[in-house]
């Protein structure tokens, strides 16, 4: 919907011209956001920024002065205040605990985040989803793109939970440009179905392509899908404006449990 | 609510019995029957007054020119006058007019060029019962600036009080408050779905094809019903049954031409109207132009087509068959990379029987399909999407409207919808796998009602209507009562004050993406959860003709109160949702203002001026926690002025200048960092909203001129028109943008907000023919 609104959208920009302007923002309080993913054999880690007045001339700084702790109601352990790269996605967190996460699906995970200002938020997640594997993967050559051949996967959904995905198709997870494949998906159209996505990038032979399916909670695909719509809502005057829906209580962000089924195919 | 079961046998026994009915009521005395002609192309003229001067009967001819007059009139000795814009009137007695089956009307060029929008004069709209209602002629029209030289009878509507359009790059028009999908357009009493073409820039309705269109805005008569907001009533015209006639203009992006013929001189006829633009002749150039600039990204080719027909065919003295049909497309495609067809369109036809019933009753039957549909196709590598939606009614209407010479006039009638919904159709298909989804509905739309007024040219005037309307979807009956009231108070002899009330029901509700209305919205039919919408509205009103009647002033106040609306809940799925109202969130709106109008009908200088002072406001208690909102039509103040001049006999300048308040829309009032667990790393921010309608953009204000030049023709007529959109380049604001300027490691460090304006001036030049 929002690609064909940006469709929609090309012949009235085509004549449209633009000019700064001062703007008389409404008031917005600053709230703590957390960014949190619980992943088995994975060190625990979190991302603590600071949102701010969206016309703020400052950057979005992350937040130093946070006791964050994380419990799975047995055991409380209090994550540090230290930088932490995440080599495999390319991504980076300021709190951390090297405690590798062993993850149960009997138990619910918590996490407290209390600031210097006393702000606290709070979240809790489940690994209730049930993991998809995929079923097929094959390599075909592209049309377009002479040499060039597109990556299928074929996903079993099954029909008695409602599930939502993410899949990605990339050479590397830690280096995806913006042709590489990264699409969510709710099976609410397909509930019981099999489906089949292609690539929209072309890969050589002899390239390994890793294809990872997620299968995510709904709060975290209903996050991810907030997050999109307010980002693309914010030059296209066609679609409603998406509010964010985080899990995070009195704050903004995502605390989500991480599952995925990963496979790599060599074109051949 | 009154919930019953009714079988389609027992509404053909109904319908027969009311007609019975009526054929008793109406037979209390002969009439005589003529049609009103143009004695120029001897086309019927609908909307000719016939004035009996010593008495007060009036009475007008309708769609298809024809007239009935009680012959109890003829007893008395009188004069009748016969007279309608843009002719000269016609003066005969009563004794003349028994005689005669056909009053053809000569045109009297001066009045053309004189007259301004309405048919009726000063006093004429002082004493009509009708409050809240505006008519249009698609002659009159023409004298009116266009955008890029293309006549829109819904633009020009837009310049009167109450009326408001989306602004520019967006699409649908507003009354009074309500939404765009809350207008009930019909086209020879068949429903238009969707009277946009190219984000509204353009309406559905080809000048050329068109007779005039009328919009009540409050008090509407029993026999109109189906949407909230406003009933625009547009008859197509019909063609000439005198001679061969070629009428059209060639345009910078579009053209048209109609021919229209008798096909039995005297007693049958045809037109045939087309048009097309050729944006993608222009688009497709430059593209090939700019086909091996590295960055050029080429521009989707985009043209829309509309085709109309009528023919009409005079049985006998009292029987008349008329057939319309219309198809209009507008078809988008992008660059063969992204691979993206996007098409819409809407197909009417209807087949209208008049006859009139012992001569006592005039009894209108019409046999319709309407149907809107869009289609969209992308694809890319060896993914394939299609989304598709459509609606189709199919139905029947008939109506029955006395003949008396009385203060008491009556119709009634009854009709049925059959509705067909295929709500967001989506196939996903690849050579591995494909999959279905979406919904489908149909429904049954029924309505019975019966309307009368009240005037013997005395100081009360009243009108009181009743319509039973319902539907049935789910195995469910829903049954409704939508009174309708009407009073004027003459004070003095040339100013009446009007009230009104009406309550109307709409059953199919249009299940929008935004508050703008967009060509892949979906129609939705009323269900058991989603409950038909229903409006109140009270008007009061104050109408004077001034100066010898060459002005014409009204006042009118209303309260508007909408019930049962729709929204999308935020993060709705929209395509391909096998239960969409799962994800409808259900409210109420209000609107309220002021009208005020003063127009000039008579001279070299005619126009108006129009102002609304005005609030729109919804409350969904899962929007915002319930909190009033701003829809982004909620224009606080709304003025319009509009003029036109004859300078000489060859030479008309017209201007039409708007103001509006800014539109509501909303922005964003926070942002925070999300890098996301995986994926492709961007350092974009992420806005946070909060409330709709949060920010008013900078008030909208345009100046379009336009002037028709009347060449020198052998055969008919010739002009061209010269127009300029946006005199004066104001960049009227469409939206909002924000930049980012990022530092070295790809954070944002400052945001920049933006106005994003459309159209700058716009030239238009159109040749114009009639041959």
């Amino acid at each position: 919907m929002r690609f064909l609104s940006i469709v929609l959208l090309i012949l009235a920009i085509s004549v449209s011209c633009q000019k700064k302007i001062e703007l008389a923002a409404p008031p917005y309080d600053s709230e703590i956001a957390v960014e949190m993913y619980l992943e088995e054999g994975s060190i625990l880690k979190c991302l603590l920024t600071e949102s701010l007045p969206y016309t703020d001339t400052a950057i979005n700084r992350p937040l130093a002065d946070a006791v964050v702790v994380f419990s799975d109601g047995v055991t409380r352990d209090t994550l540090q205040n230290k930088e932490l790269h995440d080599w495999e996605h390319g991504r980076w967190y300021n709190y951390a605990r090297y405690k590798r996460f062993e993850p149960d699906a009997a138990k619910t995970y918590t996490l407290t985040v209390t600031d210097g200002g006393k702000r606290t938020v709070s979240a809790s997640t489940r690994f209730s989803q049930p993991l998809v594997q995929i079923k097929q993967l094959v390599s075909k050559p592209l049309e377009q793109e002479q040499g060039g051949f597109s990556v299928g996967v074929v996903i079993p959904d099954p029909p008695e939970t409602e599930n939502f995905y993410r899949l990605m198709i990339a050479r590397k997870l830690n280096d995806f440009n913006a042709s590489s494949t990264d699409v969510y998906m709710s099976d609410l159209s397909f509930n019981g179905q099999s489906f089949s996505v292609f690539s929209k990038e072309g890969y050589a032979k002899g390239d390994t392509v890793t294809v990872r399916l997620y299968s995510l909670q709904k709060e975290h695909y209903d996050y991810i899908q907030s997050v999109n719509g307010a980002r693309l809502s914010n030059f296209n005057p066609l679609v409603q404006p998406s509010k964010i829906r985080s899990n995070i209580e009195g704050g903004v962000g995502i605390f989500a449990a991480i599952r995925y089924d990963q496979k790599q195919i060599v074109i051949r | 609510m009154i919930r019953k079961s009714a079988s389609g046998a027992s509404v053909v026994i109904c319908l027969f019995l009311m007609l019975s009915w009526a054929d008793n009521a109406f037979a209390q005395g002969d009439t005589h029957s003529a049609v009103v002609k143009d004695k120029f192309s001897g086309q019927a003229l609908s909307g000719a007054t016939i004035q009996f001067l010593n008495s007060r009967f009036s009475v007008s001819s309708d769609s298809i020119g024809s007239v009935a007059i009680p012959k109890k009139l003829f007893e008395k000795e009188d004069r009748i006058l016969v007279s309608m814009i843009g002719y000269k009137p016609f003066e005969l007695t009563l004794q003349l007019l028994e005689g005669v089956a056909m009053i053809e009307l000569e045109r009297d060029a001066q009045a053309l060029e004189e007259v301004l929008v309405t048919g009726n004069s000063a006093l004429g709209k002082v004493t009509d019962l009708q409050m809240g209602a505006d008519i249009i002629s698609a002659m009159e029209a023409k004298r009116l600036p266009a955008i890029l030289g293309e006549v829109d009878i819904i633009k020009i509507l837009q310049l009167k009080p109450g009326v408001k359009g989306g602004g520019e790059g967006l699409s649908g028009f507003y009354v009074r408050g309500g939404g765009a999908d809350q207008n009930q357009i019909l086209l020879d009493d068949v429903p238009v779905y969707n009277p946009n073409h190219l984000l509204g820039l353009f309406s559905v309705f080809n000048n050329d094809a068109i007779r005039n269109a009328k919009l009540y805005k409050a008090a509407y008569p029993a026999k109109y019903s189906g949407r909230l907001s406003s009933v625009l009533d547009i008859s197509s015209r019909p063609g000439s049954t005198d001679s061969l006639a070629v009428t059209g203009g060639i345009g910078i992006l579009s053209s048209r031409v109609s021919v229209e013929s008798p096909i039995e001189k005297g007693k049958s006829s045809f037109i045939l109207s087309a048009r097309r633009t050729y944006f993608d002749i222009f688009t497709a150039a430059m593209n090939k132009a700019n086909r091996r600039k590295k960055d050029y990204q080429p521009i989707p080719d985009y043209f829309f087509d509309d085709i109309n027909f009528r023919s009409d065919w005079k049985i006998n003295r009292n029987n008349t068959l008329w057939l319309t049909a219309y198809r209009g497309r507008d078809q988008f495609s992008s660059d063969p990379q992204s691979a993206t067809d996007l098409s819409w369109g809407n197909q009417l036809g209807s087949l209208n029987w008049k006859s009139l019933l012992n001569n006592k009753a005039a009894v209108t039957s019409t046999l319709f399909y309407s149907g809107y549909d869009y289609r969209l196709l992308n694809s890319y590598g060896y993914n394939r999407l299609e989304l598709k939606s459509a609606v189709q009614t199919v139905g029947m209407k008939v109506a029955a409207s006395a003949i008396t010479e009385g203060p008491l006039r009556w119709s009634l009638g009854m009709d049925g919808q059959f509705h067909k919904l295929n709500i967001g159709d989506f196939k996903s298909s690849s050579e591995l796998s494909d999959y279905k989804a979406g919904e489908k509905a149909s429904g049954n739309e029924w309505g019975a009602f019966m309307h009368t007024e009240w005037d013997d040219g005395q100081r009360l005037a009243l009108s009181g209507g009743l319509r039973v309307s319902g539907f049935y979807a789910g195995r469910k009956w829903q049954a409704n009562l939508e009174p309708r009231f009407g009073a004027r108070l003459n004070m003095g002899e040339k100013a009446a004050l009007k009230a009104s009330y009406t309550r109307m029901y709409q059953y199919l509700h249009l299940a929008a993406l935004n508050s703008s209305s967009m060509p892949i919205d979906m129609w939705y039919p009323s269900t058991e959860k989603t409950l038909p919408q229903y409006a109140d509205q009270v008007s009061f009103g104050w109408s004077e003709s001034i100066g010898n009647n060459s002005f014409y002033f009204s006042l009118e106040g209303y309260y508007k109160w909408m019930n049962n609306q729709i929204a999308f809940r935020d993060g709705a799925n929209i395509f391909g949702n096998p239960k969409l109202e799962n994800d409808f969130v259900y409210g109420k709106g209000k609107a309220y203002g002021v009208e005020s109008y003063i127009e000039k009908k008579n001279g070299r200088t005619t126009g108006w001026l129009g102002y609304t002072l005005s609030w729109s406001l919804r409350m969904f208690p899962d929007i915002d926690n319930g909190k009033p909102f701003h829809p982004r039509y909620d224009r606080r103040h709304d003025l319009s002025l509009v003029c036109m001049h004859k300078i000489n006999k060859k030479l008309t300048l017209s201007g039409s200048w708007i103001y509006g308040s800014g539109a509501y829309i909303t922005i964003p009032v926070g942002r925070f960092v999300f890098q996301d667990q995986a994926g492709r790393l961007t350092r974009s921010i992420t806005p946070v909203y909060d409330q709709r309608g949060n920010y008013q953009l900078a008030p909208v204000h345009r100046l379009d001129l336009s002037l028709v030049i009347a060449l020198k023709s052998r055969r008919g007529s010739e002009d061209i028109t010269i127009s300029l959109y946006n005199a004066y380049s104001r960049r009227n604001p469409y939206y909002i943008s924000f930049e980012e300027t990022n530092n070295k490691e790809g954070y944002v460090t400052s945001i920049e907000p933006t106005v994003v304006s459309l159209f700058p001036v716009l030239p238009g030049i159109t040749y114009n023919f009639k041959f």
